[in-house]
């Protein structure tokens, strides 16, 4: 039913990717004789490729007769398998209807609650145009070949790509993360080295990762520990840490990402997966300087309102001068929020877009069958 | 039948938890198991003759002073996401060996210097193989834990080391109001080890490497330099216990007694 017969049943299942670990379950549920599925975001950490052959199955079962209850803030698989959907919105239920009835924009704007065009914040013209970060001839072997890119500050700059094109090799690369990247990197016009976290964190450039529970978060500690996480050295007094500096510092970042600053002592497991990624953005509020912020998928995993706050706050950055690159395998917000888009596609660079040139069937033709590669 | 499934691949399918499973949450239990546990041992304590003598709690306080010490070293390296070193007690006990032999070379002072530098570089040399090259903290301390035995047993040939006479001061061997000198560097190390935890930056980043190794690294934390601390301080807390120690005596097959 599955086509999971051709599986080793003596196999960990430890070792199994996550999407045939989803499958497992759903098996699991089947074997149960379940004839209502409850599925919590089944797909929220998938790759496309995955989450298609997920759907596909839901939809074979959906035509055997099985219910499918299906939570998710992909709006795209809502349209795909769903009959009807519910909107809830804190807490409270907005409305119910049939899918065929209802549009998308009039689905996010009941999400939302406020027009769909105010998804995406509108880009102030930056009143400083110099370079803040300069990209030249940077590779890391095997992932990714001869990248260049000039990022002015105040402006998001997206990489485009597919799962395995390199998008997100260039964020970690830039992060001091990829220790065999090679290339000259500068910011504000001082070249930055290559294969140090250190390094770059001193410059106050700053890495939100895509895996937010494994390499973003100190999910045991608080929320205040959370955001003042790089600016320890900023708050000590003859060497010891100032707790009330430490405070002022958490509440100001918390109250300007919109984390309830009551709950800076809460464990930052406990709080939704929008305020979590929040945390990771409120890091980049706290320096002195403004940062260069490196993003890979910024918004995965989280609700479409606090989506919106996200896009928020990164504007808000770009209008403190910093300079954001993020990487995102949703069209919709590559084109929704960045100012300049570059495209990659086996680790080489296809084009690249500004302003009115940044289309999406542009950019979902390069990153799958570029016809040429940029000069 | 209804069945949910959480995005998460590792989640259990949930279970609608009735009212009486809620009162046995295993928080509750874990309650009622430790307060149990005290009760049985306020119970043995007071029908055992002579517990609450002032010996037997000056006794106690001098052992479990040591101990103590052991478990904030202990702590530290638990804290740091590598579970725990089987080769702390060793260390101590071949300290223990350098800093007698290096007092009755070199006199109390100069001993204690020895002995600091020796013991941290010992569990240095772990932090750091933990830390930078990271290797495994439990294979990396069964093979230290081998290698002082077995280095060890093979220096001081199964004798004892015994430190000459005056060579520790008295100051290190008495009380202070009644109270051991041991327990009272004990309560010392505790405090310094909340301070350091709490108030120094070090501290911050032991919690944050051992929240999450890679978060850690993410925001520009030296992983490799705080986890090779987390193995060192211990000693030094370790060492200024023994400087105070009652008896310096310390026979090399002390850590497998």
């Amino acid at each position: 039913m599955l086509g999971l017969g051709d599986w080793d049943l003596d196999r960990p299942v430890g070792t199994l990717a996550v999407a045939q670990r989803q499958l497992i379950e759903i098996a699991r549920l089947l074997a149960r004789d379940a004839r209502v599925l409850i599925l919590d975001e089944p797909t929220a950490t998938l790759s496309d490729a995955d989450i298609e052959r997920i759907i596909g199955i839901l939809k074979g079962l959906r035509g055997q007769g099985h219910s499918i209850l299906y939570i998710t803030h992909r709006l795209g698989e809502v349209f795909e398998l769903c009959d009807s959907v519910t909107v809830l919105r804190n807490g409270q239920h907005v409305a119910t209807e049939l899918v065929n009835r209802v549009t998308r924009e009039q689905l996010v704007e009941q999400m939302l609650g406020r027009s769909f065009e105010e998804m995406y914040p509108k880009a102030a013209p930056p009143l400083d145009k110099s370079i803040r970060v300069s990209v030249e001839g940077l590779n890391v072997p095997g992932a990714l070949h001869d990248f260049s890119m000039i990022v002015p500050r105040g402006r998001i700059v997206c990489i485009a790509g597919q799962i395995g094109s390199g998008a997100n090799v260039v964020t970690r690369a830039l992060a001091g993360l990829v220790p065999s990247a090679t290339g000259r990197v500068t910011v504000d016009g001082r070249p930055m080295r290559l294969g140090s976290v250190t390094h770059c964190v001193a410059r106050n450039v700053l890495f939100v990762s895509d895996d937010r529970a494994a390499e973003g978060l100190f999910p045991q500690m608080t929320v205040l520990d959370n955001l003042v996480a790089t600016q320890l050295g900023a708050c000590r007094r003859m060497g010891v840490l100032s707790w009330p500096r430490l405070r002022r510092l958490g509440t100001r970042l918390a109250e300007r990402v919109g984390v309830d600053y009551r709950r800076l002592g809460s464990r930052s497991l406990t709080l939704s997966g929008g305020n979590q990624q929040k945390l990771l953005f409120g890091r980049a509020l706290g320096g002195a300087q403004a940062a260069v912020l490196l993003m890979n998928e910024p918004t995965r995993g989280i609700d479409v309102g606090a989506r919106a706050e996200i896009y928020q706050i990164m504007r808000e950055l770009c209008e403190l001068s910093s300079a954001l690159i993020m990487t995102s395998s949703d069209l919709e917000e590559v084109v929704g929020i960045a100012d300049i888009v570059i495209t990659l596609y086996r680790g080489r660079v296809i084009a690249r877009y500004e302003g009115d040139s940044i289309v999406m069937s542009s950019i979902l033709s390069d990153i799958t069958h570029p016809t040429q590669a940029m000069a | 039948m209804t069945e949910r499934l959480s995005g998460r691949a590792d989640s259990t399918i949930a279970a609608a938890a009735g009212p009486l499973r809620a009162r046995f949450q295993q928080a509750q239990l874990s309650f009622w198991a430790q307060s149990l546990g005290m009760v049985i041992l306020l119970v043995v304590v007071l029908a055992t003759p002579g517990f609450l003598a002032r010996p037997s709690i000056l006794s106690l306080l001098t052992t479990v002073s040591f101990i103590g010490c052991v478990a904030i070293g202990m702590t530290l390296i638990t804290i740091s996401g590598n579970i725990m070193s089987f080769a702390l007690g060793a260390t101590v006990g071949v300290t223990a060996m350098v800093f007698i032999l290096a007092c009755n070379l070199l006199g109390f002072g100069a001993g204690l210097l020895v002995g600091l530098l020796f013991g941290s570089l010992l569990t240095g040399l772990q932090g750091l193989l933990i830390g930078w090259v990271r290797a495994n903290p439990i294979i990396v301390s069964i093979a230290a834990l081998a290698l002082i035995y077995g280095v060890t047993q093979a220096f001081a040939e199964k004798g004892s080391i015994y430190a000459e006479l005056g060579t520790v001061p008295a100051a290190a061997k008495g009380k202070v109001a009644g109270i051991p000198i041991e327990f009272i560097v004990f309560v010392l190390a505790a405090l310094i080890a909340q301070f350091i935890l709490s108030a120094t930056r070090f501290g911050r980043n032991l919690l944050m490497v051992g929240s999450s190794f890679r978060a850690a690294e993410a925001v520009g934390v030296s992983t490799w330099r705080t986890v090779t601390g987390a193995y060192v301080w211990p000693v030094s807390s370790l060492r200024l216990r023994e400087s105070c120690s009652r008896s310096v005596t310390t026979p090399p097959t002390w850590t497998t007694a």
